[in-house]
């Protein structure tokens, strides 16, 4: 296991601290990789080639997000008001400007709606199917990759969803802070197959590129190693592949463009890695010391972190990442996603926060042959259950997966991961 | 070292915030004095600092994780003891506490506090009746958040969500101000911008500046995101602040009493952490620079006074 830096973010469950690059999850290192390798890589059929999901952790209000309710009482309501947005018609929280300038290039789904209140990324990451197995390992292991570049990518916070069934084969390689140029490395452990000491220096994650080069090049034991193996070292050492994850070859303007931020950093490194041929990266929301979208009001009192933080983070780095990758003709074959594990309760709590709330909550599509400015579903008057078009986990991985080509009605392998239909709106 | 500032960070507990004190020349070199005392570290949390012109009382806002829903705290600097303040909000939170200049005012949010009106409203306390203040006209069945005190208690600053007409949907949020010795509002003139969002109001001692986040527009800078701007009251006008808005996210200001100098917090790239703090001088139109002010977590929330007056003269 190759591990780089830490990031936290937390929630009501507790402080988790990440690892910045984990390569292989739990195997040795390389191995998955290689394994992964091994996958025949297929020519996707659908409307998108790659995906982007977007995990706003802890469970984003609907409220003060994509479904404002501003006819309702203080206590529902909040006290943000909506705005009007590029599409006639359709309001959102007045704490996301940005978005609501871009609201012509996605669709918001306001009708989310499963039964779990916890903190998981079970069902929204796995689409509720029996199979505990994330989406971008579903999608590594039947799209495969598209060439040197790892086909799936985590940027964030640890992820706490493997490839399941699929094997260590399909876990995706973990960076979990991009931006930040000086952050430390107090995790990092050398690959236990490749033995030297300079793997034992904490390196910055160019650095390890470069190390991890050099022993490709020179390493007995590598050279002793199966060729897939070697393959695997050499994708992940490769030149291009370095140059990937290299943010500094950005301009500054546009990194602080996407906010100085880890997240907003994440969606920046997101762009590149589909750029370069990545197949599926997940973001994950990372909030160094700070805070997630878990607005219980416990820490502060209010939705002041929805206002102060939290929305201006969200909304700066996602709207940058839609316009540019818009402006770099990738948005049409790249499909966005962006939702967390529940919603907030439409009754604000004494301590001005929102608890958790399953019931409805919002997100929203974009790109990928979806179409834009528009919205699916509804929740009640309230915001506190579906009103019409319910859109359950399943549907979103019966979606998602349909979107980039792949059919559980076409291919039985794909059943186990599936267990919804897809939303015929985004197809 | 003239200058107080006072700033919340995450440095030494994961998300758990704590008060810091850093005292600048106002020049170019400052130093970390330290940390308001938690008495409870693994629960506590302390934010939102405000201080009293002579740098010897810090109003902040504090949390006990799930143990109360949020309150109020008036730290003495000089004695290191906590100020007695009057009784919890029974229904709910009181947060976002700010202080006057001169130490005897402290307004603040309270949500669903009796003798309000809406969601949050605000109330000013006088710390030397030890009173409520009535502050007749201000409130509204809507929301008043985030207040900001002159000196004297005067002029209070504050947001709120109340639409022009009456029971209409809430309005985006805007910036008010409220004369407590007429016990009226105050028009702004200038200040506004229709459907854009102003908040975190803060004013100069004397009422004339008032320092604020918008997501505004802003023609100056890069910048898609929110951006700091000043209103000076004398002209009705905004203030240009060359080199100080980014294209990240710059928000939660505060202006020295004199309405020199502004502290900010700013998800700029090149920063120590996610966020930090930075210092602006408006004579110089530039930042200064504030070594060892900034951490890799975050730092957020500043306040500014000036400890030597004369050098806060704009």
């Amino acid at each position: 296991m190759l591990r780089v830096g830490t990031a936290i973010s937390r929630n009501c469950g507790g402080v988790t601290r990440r690892e910045l690059l984990q390569i292989g999850g739990s195997s040795a290192f390389g191995l998955s990789l290689a394994s992964a390798l091994r996958a025949s890589p297929a020519q996707p059929p659908g409307k998108a080639d790659s995906c982007i999901v977007i995990w706003l952790n802890g469970g984003p209000s609907q409220h003060e997000t994509f479904d404002p309710k501003p006819d309702q009482p203080s206590e529902i309501r909040g006290q943000y008001a909506p705005i009007e947005t590029a599409v006639s018609g359709i309001r959102i929280s007045s704490l996301l400007p940005q978005l609501a300038r871009q609201a012509d290039r996605y669709t918001i789904i306001r009708s989310f709606t499963h039964e779990s209140f916890d903190h998981s990324f079970i069902p929204m990451m796995n689409g509720g199917a029996e199979a505990r197995t994330a989406y971008g390992s579903v999608v590594s292991r039947f799209l495969g990759g598209t060439g040197a570049i790892p086909p799936y990518v985590h940027l964030g916070m640890r992820f706490l969803l493997g490839a399941g069934v699929l094997g260590s084969a399909h876990e995706p390689v973990v960076v979990t802070d991009p931006g930040q140029g000086s952050v430390n490395l107090p995790d990092y452990d050398p690959p236990p197959r490749v033995d030297s000491p300079r793997f034992k220096r904490r390196l910055q994650l160019l650095g390890e590129f470069e190390t991890l080069r050099a022993h490709v090049e020179g390493s007995a034991a590598l050279r002793a190693a199966d060729a897939t193996m070697q393959r695997a070292l050499s994708m992940l050492a490769a030149p291009a592949v370095r140059d990937a994850f290299d943010l500094s070859r950005e301009p500054m303007k546009l990194r602080e463009r996407y906010g100085g931020t880890t997240f907003g950093q994440s969606c920046l490194l997101g762009r590149r890695l589909i750029e370069a041929g990545t197949r599926f990266v997940q973001v994950m929301w990372s909030d160094r010391g700070g805070s997630s979208f878990d607005t219980h009001g416990i820490t502060r009192a209010g939705s002041f972190e929805m206002e102060q933080y939290l929305c201006p983070r969200m909304d700066q780095g996602v709207s940058a990442l839609l316009q540019d990758m818009h402006e770099r003709g990738l948005l049409k074959r790249t499909l966005v996603l962006g939702f967390g594990e529940f919603g907030r309760t439409h009754k604000i709590n004494e301590r001005g926060g929102r608890d958790h709330w399953p019931g409805v909550f919002s997100g929203f599509v974009a790109g990928g042959g979806t179409p834009a400015g528009t919205v699916v579903g509804s929740s009640d008057a309230e915001g506190a259950y579906p009103g019409s078009r319910p859109v359950r986990p399943g549907d979103l991985a019966a979606t998602l997966y349909r979107l980039l080509g792949m059919s559980s009605l076409t291919d039985d392998r794909l059943r186990p991961f599936v267990r919804g239909g897809p939303v015929a709106e985004l197809l | 070292m003239s200058l107080l500032i006072a700033f919340s960070s995450y440095r030494a507990r994961d998300y758990l915030a704590d008060i810091y004190f850093y005292r600048h020349d106002g020049v170019r070199d400052g130093e970390l004095l330290g940390s308001l005392p938690t008495e409870s570290p693994r629960l506590r949390s302390d934010y939102r600092p405000w201080l009293t012109a002579d740098g010897r009382t810090c109003a902040f806002s504090c949390q006990y994780h799930e143990v109360n829903p949020g309150e109020l705290r008036l730290w003495d600097l000089r004695e290191k003891r906590l100020i007695p303040l009057p009784d919890r909000n029974p229904n709910g939170a009181d947060t976002m506490g700010a202080i006057s200049g001169d130490g005897r005012y402290l307004a603040f949010a309270g949500w669903k506090r009796p003798g309000g009106l809406g969601g949050y409203d605000l109330f000013m306390y006088d710390l030397d009746r030890k009173a409520l203040v009535p502050l007749p006209g201000l409130n509204s069945d809507y929301d008043e958040e985030m207040p900001a005190l002159s000196h004297d208690g005067h002029w209070l600053a504050f947001t709120s969500n109340q639409p022009s007409a009456p029971d209409a949907p809430p309005a985006v949020t805007n910036i008010r101000l409220y004369d407590s010795r007429e016990q009226k509002l105050v028009p702004l003139p200038g200040c506004g911008a229709p459907g854009c969002r102003d908040t975190q109001p803060s004013l100069c001692g004397n009422g004339r500046y008032l320092a604020f986040m918008s997501d505004r527009p802003d023609p100056g800078s890069e910048s898609r995101s929110g951006n700091i701007h000043l209103y000076d009251r004398q002209t009705a006008s905004l203030v240009p602040l060359p080199g100080l808005n980014s294209a990240a996210h710059d928000s939660q200001p505060a202006i020295s009493p004199g309405g020199r100098f502004i502290v900010f917090a700013s998800d700029r790239m090149g920063g120590a952490g996610q966020q930090d703090v930075y210092l602006y001088d408006r004579r110089e139109a530039k930042l200064l620079p504030t070594p060892g002010l900034n951490h890799a977590a975050e730092d957020f929330e500043p306040a500014v006074v000036v400890l030597a007056p004369e050098m806060d003269r704009i």
